[in-house]
Parts: C-alpha cells; structure tokens; sequence
C-alpha cells in the first residue's frame, strides 16, 4: 500500500457504525431496512403529488353534483379505524410483548379490505362517467389507492402468516415497516380524499 | 464458452421463460374469456404482461428469495457458480452489475442498428428502406426507447453504479442485495416489451409517447407504455438501494466529505430517479387508463398538454440521469490519468447538488412551442440558462483537474477527454436552444438531434466506454490491448463528430426530425451524415469483438494498473465475493501530488525496484 499513504484517523462517522466489521448487525440491517421504506415511501408520494397536479390541471377546483359525501366520509373512518388497529399492533408487539398483537394486525387487514371494496363501490355510484374529467381524476386516484391497498394487504398477508407459524425476526422489524408502510396509504387516502371530496 | 452455455439452459432461466408464456397466456386468457375482444387488443395485453412479468420474476428466482421467506419458509435460494451465475438470480452486486452492463450493451448495439437503418432512409429523398413513413417512426420511436429507458438509463448507473460504488465505498455489497437482484432481471423483460412493439404494429409516438397520439395509435403502444413502466421498476428500486447503500454501508472513517466523486455522482442520479421517475409512470399508467377504461385524460375533452407536462417533469431530470453519471466517471479518471489532484472536490458536489435541484425547475423548456401561456416561457429560460452555471462549475474543475497535469493518453483517458469535447458542443448548444425565440426556430429539426446526441451519445457513451476501458481489468482480472483501445476511440471519436457535427448544419437548413423524407436540396449534407454514420456504427464492432476475445483469452492484469487509489483497486481482480477482507483503509482519494511519475497501464507484476512504488501491492 506504498500509494495509499496514511490511513486518516476515522471521523465522526465510525462511531456509529461501530465496529470495523464489514457485515451489518442485524440491527444496523433494520435501520437500512427502514431507510429503504422511507425512500419507497418518498417515491411513491410523488405518484400522488402527480395526480394531484393532474386533478387540479383537468378539473380544477370542481366537484361534480350529486356526490355522496356522507358514504366517502364512512369509508375514511373504516380505514381510519384501521390506522388505529395498526397502532395497537405496533404498540403492543414493541411496548408490551406478552399482550397478543396479531389480532390488531388481522382487524387491520379485513378494515384495509373493507374500505377496498367501499372505494369500489363509491367509484360505480359517482355521478359521472370515467369519459368526464373529474371522473378520469377519480378512476386514476382509485387505481393508485386500490393499488397501494394491495401492497399493504398482501404484506400483512405475510406478517400474519409468519406470525402464525412463529417465525416473524426477532427484532420485530418487518411488522414495524409492515405497520409504518400502512400509516402511509391511510395517508396518502386522507390527502386524496381532501383532493377528490372536499376542496 | 460452453458452461456459459449450459448456465443459459439451467432451469432458473428456462423455468422463468416458461412461466412467463403460461402467465401471459392465462391472464390475456382470462382477459379475453371475461372481456372478449381478440388476443392482441390492449387489455389482454396489458394484462397478459403483468402476469407474465410477475410469473417471470417469480420463475427467476423471486420466488425463493422472497415468497418462500415472506411466509416464513426457509430462505434456499441456489446462486449459482462460475458463469451461470450471470444466468440466475444473484445476489452479489458485482454479478448484477456485470448483468446491467452486458445487457446495456447488447442493447446499445440492437437500437444502434436501428438508427442503421434510419440513416440507409435518409441518405436520398423519397423512401429507401422503409414501405412509408408511418414505419419510419416506428423505428426511431423504438431506437429512442431503447436508447433512453434500456442503455442510457441503466448502462452506467446499473453497470457501474452496480459494481463499483459498493467498492469503492469499502462495502461488501449493496445494502439489499436480493431487491438488486430483482431490479435487474425486470431490465430484459422491459426491453422485451419494446420489441414487442413491432409485432404488435408499432407505435410512432417516439421515446417521448406524447398524446394524443399514444392514446390513438395502435396496440404497438401499449407494448412502449409496457416497457417504460417495467424499467422504471428498475431505476426507482436501483435508486432507493443505492441510497440506502451509500448512507449505511460506508466503511469505517469514510464520512460524505470523502466520497469518492463518482459515488456522489450516482446519489444525485438516485435521487432523481426516485423523485422524479413516478412522474412519467403515472403518465403512462393514465395513458394506458385512456386506452382501456374509457378516460379521458389526454384525449377528446382531456388536456394533451398535461400529458407533456407529466413528461418533462420526470424527462428533464432524466436528461440529467442520463449525464451525471458520465460525468462522474470521467471525474474519477482524469486526476488518476493526469497525475494530479482532483480540482475542486467541494465545488464539483456543490455543482452536482446544485444541477439536481435545478433539473426539477426547467422542464417547460421542452414546450415552448406548445402553446403554453407567454407567462411560463420567460421564467423557464431563465431557469435553463442558470443551470448551465453549476454545470459548467463541475465542468471547469474537469478542465482544473488536466491543467498542468502529467497526461497518460491511455484510452480511459482519451474516452474522458473525449467526453469533455463532446459535452461542451453539446451543453453549448443547448444554451443555444433554451433561449424561446431561437427554439421557436429550431423545435423539431435536426438542431435538436444533434444537440442531444452530443450530450447523450457524445456525453454518456464516451464516458461508459470510457469506465468499461479504465475497470475491465478490474472486473476480468484481464488486460485489453491499448493499440485496439486507442484505435477505437479514434474511430469512433472521429467517426462520431463527423456524423453529429454535419446534423447542427442540416437543422439550421430546415431538416425535420422525425419525418421519413426531405426536400432534394438537403440530400448531401445528409448522404455526408449517413455515410459518416455508418462508419459510426462500424466502430463498436472493434471493441465488441476485441472485449470479448480478451475477457476470455487476453493476458493478466495488474491488481492496479493505472496506480490508482480509489479502493477497488486494493483488492484483487476480479474481486472475492465479500469484496474486503477486513475494514478497508481510508486515505484521501485524489492526492496525486506525492505521487510516482509511472508509465501507465503498469505492467502486471512489475518487479520492485528502488524508488518506484509497486501501487496497490502489499
């Protein structure tokens, strides 16, 4: 190494990663793990801010007549419920590990299903036709939630699945990125709805 | 040759294959069976191909290494040895690098033999090659898909973003290995779906898909919307793994003020794929909405104009995806090959960081000529010009960097010289074009072409040929031959200039872009651009013949021979699976200064003598 020269003294940076050892701790592996969610999270958060320019660019500020808010305002709640549920479920598998947490996960995922089929049956109630643009606003914000939703359920398909059979990772991480991931579709229908409903 | 062969016939590959027809069969089946209409409509199609896309990654290996886990099976994914590694699922980011690059690379040639056949039609008037126009842009709609979304895209940020930047950022491999081994294998399917294109009638829409015309044009389309979305996949989860990669996998000591200027290069890239690739899958997930479920975004009582908007949002920022990367590699080069420190580390990141933010904020200067309010055009072309500030910043400490220094004309080096002559006629004349009141003049000619060409394929394929030169002995363990280097690159160096040069003259003439025919009075300047493109297009047989030969059969490589000190040149070539033994030394990348006047490439195994250092030895 006679090109290399002195090695410099490690900087701030090698405190936190702790040891000189290449392989991540399964620890420092979460942390990745958590970054990688929140990046997933960023980019899919511009589909939305995509679509929301879209809805303002096509419709502006209209709503058509005749739409049912009281029904949009229900299937809020029902996937509001389930960002309480996923709470618990967090909650309890970090907090208080003795209490069960696999039925708030299970209650998550049939609320998460459930509001789905609300939203499906919302888009064949709405006023007007996909040829319309606020409906062609509705019908490509559907299709984004709907697809969203999927990927949350399926994913806690998973973790109920391995939670059954005992075998979720010791550190409890993929139920917290399973859970953090669902906080983000709540979010993201929360922000669409105030798009599609109430501006 | 022949265990590659028998990797190519091993079941991961043919399993996936087979899955991927049953797939397609059973949801353009089931497609069909519920909507009727025939086989080849849209729906089916689109269908058809996300099952198939599903069943093919599944059959690849998606399978093993995520469904059996994910429900808590046991994690047995078999990756393979030797050569058949290339041929499955793998983890080792060094094998998906070597994936993305081959696959860029085989691409390149493909969409280079179409722009082949665009210039046999356009070396006289009337129609050469082609029964029409409408096929005419059906080859330049898939030359520029292609080009843009599978080589340009993925051929230095997957390549090399891949093998290098875990290296040199002193890890054992990116921070999810198995999400890198699936971006890869989406990469064939997506340049799958563009040539599928012509079998379903082709699409004339161009790289840019604009509607209304992707909204009415044949299935072909679908086939464009199909590939774009499937590659996207790729760069957003390349992006989010890179960033991941670089903020948690640094070796000990090695904080961001140390990064190696090419790891810089690929965060900045990585975040623009992240941010800003969403756009243009929303774009085409609306116009496929269009063509199936009866919306009207785009067309009829739709807006065509939000459709350019969604577009540019992601193609401006794409341009600089496409550039960035290149300019890194030939960041990294030249202080190795001029012998001297890197000028300006902390203005080129600044510059870097800068042109990324910026990149979000000029896309309107591709829709002058839309019709977009007189209010949007002023402010965009104060934006365009601005940007070209903190490009030139990163592009006046490339000119710091050689200023004085002891020049080694290898061929890395004349590839990176090479790039900085290119770039600077083709950043040049986009000043020319972000000004309104010229673009109104030249929107849609050949002015336009040549200008992106001198970025793209003057900018970005100079530098990756200059990378594959400057780490083919690092990832073959393998020298090339200089001689052939060199003459490759002023082949296709001189080649090059000569073929794009003469296309600024024909687009200031009044040639149109994207039109199969001109008026006679512009048939020699264009016979000139033919003739001189298919000496082009000859030169990337050279190296293809000439890498291949020696990957295989060429003599061996120094551990460092361009006496180096970035950290993949401590390691041996090609490198182990877990790339360091132990915590990598951390030193200042670009101090030059101190160093040996050596002959580059050094010889393998030079013999110690007194006062030389043997670099990278022990």
């Amino acid at each position: 190494m006679s090109l290399s020269g002195e090695a410099v003294a490690a900087g701030p940076g090698h405190a936190s990663h702790g040891h000189a050892h290449l392989t991540q701790s399964p620890e420092e592996k979460a942390k990745s793990y958590r970054t990688g969610v929140w990046l997933f999270m960023f980019s899919e958060t511009m589909f939305f801010v995509a679509m929301i320019k879209v809805r303002f660019d096509l419709a502006g500020t209209a709503r058509p007549a005749g739409l049912d808010q009281t029904f949009a305002l229900v299937a809020t709640a029902v996937l509001l419920l389930s960002a309480f549920t996923n709470w618990l479920a967090l909650h309890r598998a970090k907090e208080r590990p003795g209490e069960p947490w696999l039925w708030p996960v299970a209650l998550t995922w049939v609320l998460g299903l459930a509001f789905g089929v609300l939203l499906v049956r919302e888009w064949t109630a709405l006023p007007v036709g996909a040829g319309d643009r606020y409906g062609s606003v509705f019908l490509g914000s559907l299709a984004f939630d709907l697809l969203h939703l999927a990927i949350g359920l399926v994913v806690f398909v998973s973790i109920l699945v391995r939670g059954v059979r005992r075998r979720l990772d010791p550190l409890g991480s993929s139920l917290g990125l399973a859970g953090l991931y669902w906080y983000f579709v709540v979010l993201m229908w929360l922000v669409m709805y105030s798009v599609l409903y109430l501006v | 040759m022949g265990s590659a062969l028998r990797g190519f016939l091993h079941a991961p590959l043919l399993r996936a294959v087979v899955w991927a027809a049953v797939g397609y069969l059973l949801g353009a089946g089931a497609t069909v069976g519920l909507a009727g209409g025939s086989f080849l409509d849209d729906l089916p199609v689109i269908v058809g191909y996300a099952v198939a896309l599903l069943a093919w990654i599944l059959g690849i290996g998606g399978w093993e290494a995520f469904v059996v886990p994910w429900f808590g099976g046991p994690y047995r994914l078999d990756e393979g040895t030797g050569r058949s590694r290339y041929f499955r699922f793998n983890t080792d980011h060094k094998v998906v690098g070597i994936q993305y690059l081959v696959t860029a690379l085989a691409t390149l040639l493909l969409a280079g033999g179409l722009a082949m056949l665009m210039r046999l039609e356009l070396m006289h008037p009337g129609f050469q090659v082609f029964g029409g126009p409408e096929m005419y842009n059906q080859v330049v709609s898939l030359h520029g898909s292609l080009m843009i979304f599978a080589v340009a895209a993925v051929g230095i940020v997957g390549g090399f973003g891949n093998y290098v930047v875990p290296i040199m950022i002193g890890a054992e491999d990116m921070a999810f290995p198995r999400l890198n081994a699936v971006g890869y294998w989406f990469v064939p399917m997506g340049v799958l779906a563009f040539l599928s294109g012509p079998l379903l009638g082709g699409w004339e829409s161009g790289w840019t898909a604009y509607a209304p015309l992707s909204d009415t044009d044949g299935t072909g389309q679908v086939a464009a919307v199909l590939g774009i979305l499937t590659l996207g996949i790729s760069s957003v989860t390349g992006g989010i793994n890179l960033l991941a990669t670089v903020h948690h996998m640094r070796a000990p000591g090695l904080d961001w003020r140390r990064l190696p200027v090419f790891v810089w290069s690929m965060v900045v890239t990585a975040v623009l794929n992240v941010a800003f690739v969403p756009f243009v899958g929303t774009a085409m997930v609306l116009v496929a909405l269009d063509r199936v479920a009866g919306t009207n975004f785009f067309t009829k009582d739709g807006l065509p104009l939000v459709y350019q908007d969604l577009f540019w949002i992601f193609g401006h920022p794409e341009v600089y995806i496409l550039i960035l990367p290149g300019f890194g590699i030939v960041l990294e080069l030249l202080p190795v090959f001029a012998r001297k420190t890197l000028y300006g580390y902390r203005w080129i990141v600044g510059g870097l960081l800068a042109v990324m933010l910026m990149s979000m904020t000029v896309w309107d200067h591709h829709m002058y000529t839309t019709g977009i309010s007189n209010a949007r055009l002023v402010p965009f072309m104060t934006t365009t010009e601005l940007i070209s500030v903190p490009t030139g910043l990163v592009y006046l400490a490339a000119l710091g960097t050689i200023w004085g220094g002891r020049i080694r004309l290898t061929t890395p080096m004349l590839f990176a010289l090479g790039f900085l002559f290119n770039f600077l006629i083709g950043g040049l004349t986009g000043v020319f074009l972000a000004d309104v009141a010229l673009d109104f003049q030249m929107q849609d000619t050949f002015f336009v072409v040549a200008h992106f060409h001198y970025t793209i394929m003057g900018g970005m394929v100079f530098a990756l040929m200059a990378g594959i030169y400057y780490w083919f002995p690092k990832m073959s363990g393998r020298m090339y031959n200089e001689a052939l280097g060199k003459v490759h690159f002023w082949w296709m160096f001189l080649a090059y200039n000569a073929t794009f040069l003469p296309m600024f003259w024909a687009g200031v003439l009044g040639m149109n872009r994207r039109v199969a025919d001109y008026l006679p009075y512009l048939e020699p300047v264009n016979e000139w651009v033919s003739v001189a493109a298919f000496t082009l297009g000859a030169s990337f047989l050279l190296p293809a013949v000439h890498l291949v030969y020696v990957w295989a059969r060429g003599p061996e490589a120094a551990m460092n021979p361009w006496a180096s000190r970035t950290l993949e040149w401590t390691i041996p070539s090609p490198p182990p699976k877990e790339n360091f033994r132990e915590a990598p030394a951390i030193v200042d990348f670009y101090d030059y200064d101190g160093a040996e006047d050596v002959e580059l490439p050094l010889p393998p195994r030079p013999l110690p003598m007194p006062g030389v250092p043997v670099p990278g030895g022990d």
